[in-house]
């Protein structure tokens, strides 16, 4: 009698996709199962009075026969106090984001058939913002609201990007931390155009100012063409990070790169990123969200 | 489909493909004669992104350095950026282009309707030259050791330095 049933490695076999003879940089392995783990923080920081920020996050995993790929969407708000009603633009236009794209994108997947969106993904993304940008609008014209808004969709193994404002996305990868969106700012051209370094942006005293934003009065046209959207597949294993600029403005990125390469657990780290915002001042809301990945 | 010719996923676009699909960093482009150029997950299939041309596209897509070369029958060669689906250039000849370009070092090359071959910058669609044959080109170039070699309608393969 067999004293115990061997069981047989699993035997992975990469997926490769061979093209002109060159094999790519990161194959995607099947057999391992992709993971994706969350943490967050948002806080009013240690002068405003109200928190404009809003993030929201949703991961989905699936395991059995079948399963569908591992869908995660990170949104990042942060409304503009100068103007009105800050805090609801951002509530408004990350819920906004977050239904239309878990409607187009996501339900479909758990259909009978796990067709998979019919739509081009980038386009769901941005008719998502061209839905939030309307869903701020206020027929008072004396009211304007606004905010920006920073969303990364996961599918699979796919990042993709939709943009507009100074909130941002970064991927961490191997020790490194790359920016993955460009700031939608004032300064942000002005370096591009070589007029400022970047030290002289970090302490511009119009450092604030946005040419690109939701701000709720842009005709549907001109919000396809206003936002930044990007697609590109992810690393085998890494993080994202998107947060609002009370995080970025005053932790240098020498200081975050140090906290996500620490060995604490996710939530710890964004738990550090966010007292390391309130020590340097905490002088705007700060908003985090960190995403570990493994596919 | 799989090696073993079971269908892993399909995608139906409007009209017939008649373009040769590329697949770079997991991202399937190929034309199609509904006019649109399409940017599909290679593992899934699902759709990424799609540019609109005026007319069918018939020719197929080279890339490099993330940006999608490809013609259209509205006579204009696209330049189209990998990771956003957007046009970085267009470049409008006076024929129908069904030629798939091909690259050499910095510059793109194909043939047109009109009856040219042309060589246009990678990085901003100018143009480096055009030769005259006498008939269509519709044929797509194969460039060897700084050779570009294309035939045209006229009867001819020509021979062109690059």
């Amino acid at each position: 009698m067999d004293s115990e049933k061997r069981v047989p490695e699993k035997i992975e076999k990469p997926l490769m996709v061979k093209q002109n003879g060159k094999q790519p940089a990161e194959p995607v392995a099947r057999g391992r199962e992709a993971r994706m783990e969350v943490a967050q923080r948002c806080h009013v920081g240690k002068q405003r009075a109200r928190n404009e920020d809003s993030l929201f996050t949703f991961v989905s995993q699936s395991g059995g026969d079948q399963p569908i790929p591992p869908v995660g969407l990170f949104i990042v708000a942060d409304g503009m106090g100068g103007h009105s009603d800050g805090h609801r633009a951002s509530k408004i236009a990350s819920r906004t984001v977050a239904r239309h794209v878990l409607d187009e994108v996501y339900r479909p997947l758990l259909g009978p058939g796990s067709n998979g969106p019919q739509k081009p993904v980038q386009e769901v993304l941005v008719d998502a913002v061209v839905q939030a940008n309307r869903a701020i609008a206020d027929p008072d014209p004396e009211k304007v609201m606004g905010t920006t808004l920073t969303a990364a969709l996961v599918l699979a193994n796919r990042l993709f990007l939709v943009h507009a404002g100074d909130s941002r996305a970064y991927l961490w990868h191997e020790g490194k931390l790359q920016a993955v969106t460009t700031d939608h700012s004032l300064v942000q051209a002005l370096q591009d155009a070589g007029h400022l370094t970047p030290a002289e942006a970090a302490i511009h005293p119009e450092r604030n100012i946005l040419y690109r934003a939701l701000m709720g009065d842009n005709p549907n046209a001109e919000m396809l063409e206003q936002v930044d959207t990007f697609t590109r597949t992810l690393p085998q294993r890494g993080q994202l990070m998107l947060c609002s600029d009370g995080l970025w403005g005053l932790v240098p990125e020498t200081e975050m790169s140090a906290i996500l390469a620490d060995s604490g657990s996710l939530q710890e780290k964004a738990d550090q990123l966010l007292e390391a915002a309130l020590e340097a001042g905490g002088d705007d809301n700060i908003t985090v969200i960190l995403v570990d990945f493994t596919f | 489909m799989d090696l073993a010719g079971e269908v892993k996923w399909q995608f139906q676009a409007q009209r017939a493909v008649t373009s040769t699909p590329v697949v770079e960093e997991g991202m399937l482009i190929v034309g199609s004669m509904d006019s649109t150029v399409y940017a599909l997950d290679a593992a899934s299939g699902w759709p990424i992104w799609r540019f609109r041309t005026n007319r069918p596209v018939i020719s197929s897509p080279v890339v490099h350095d993330g940006v999608a070369y490809i013609g259209s029958a509205d006579e204009q060669l696209y330049a189209i950026e990998l990771s956003t689906g957007r046009k970085l250039w267009s470049y409008k000849t006076e024929g129908q282009i069904a030629s798939s370009p091909a690259l050499w070092q910095d510059a793109v090359y194909f043939g047109s309707t009109d009856g040219y071959v042309y060589s246009l910058d990678c990085a901003k669609g100018r143009l480096r030259w055009k030769f005259k044959t006498g008939g269509m080109v519709i044929s797509s170039p194969t460039i060897v050791d700084g050779v570009v070699y294309i035939g045209s309608v006229d009867n001819h393969v020509y021979a062109l330095p690059v």
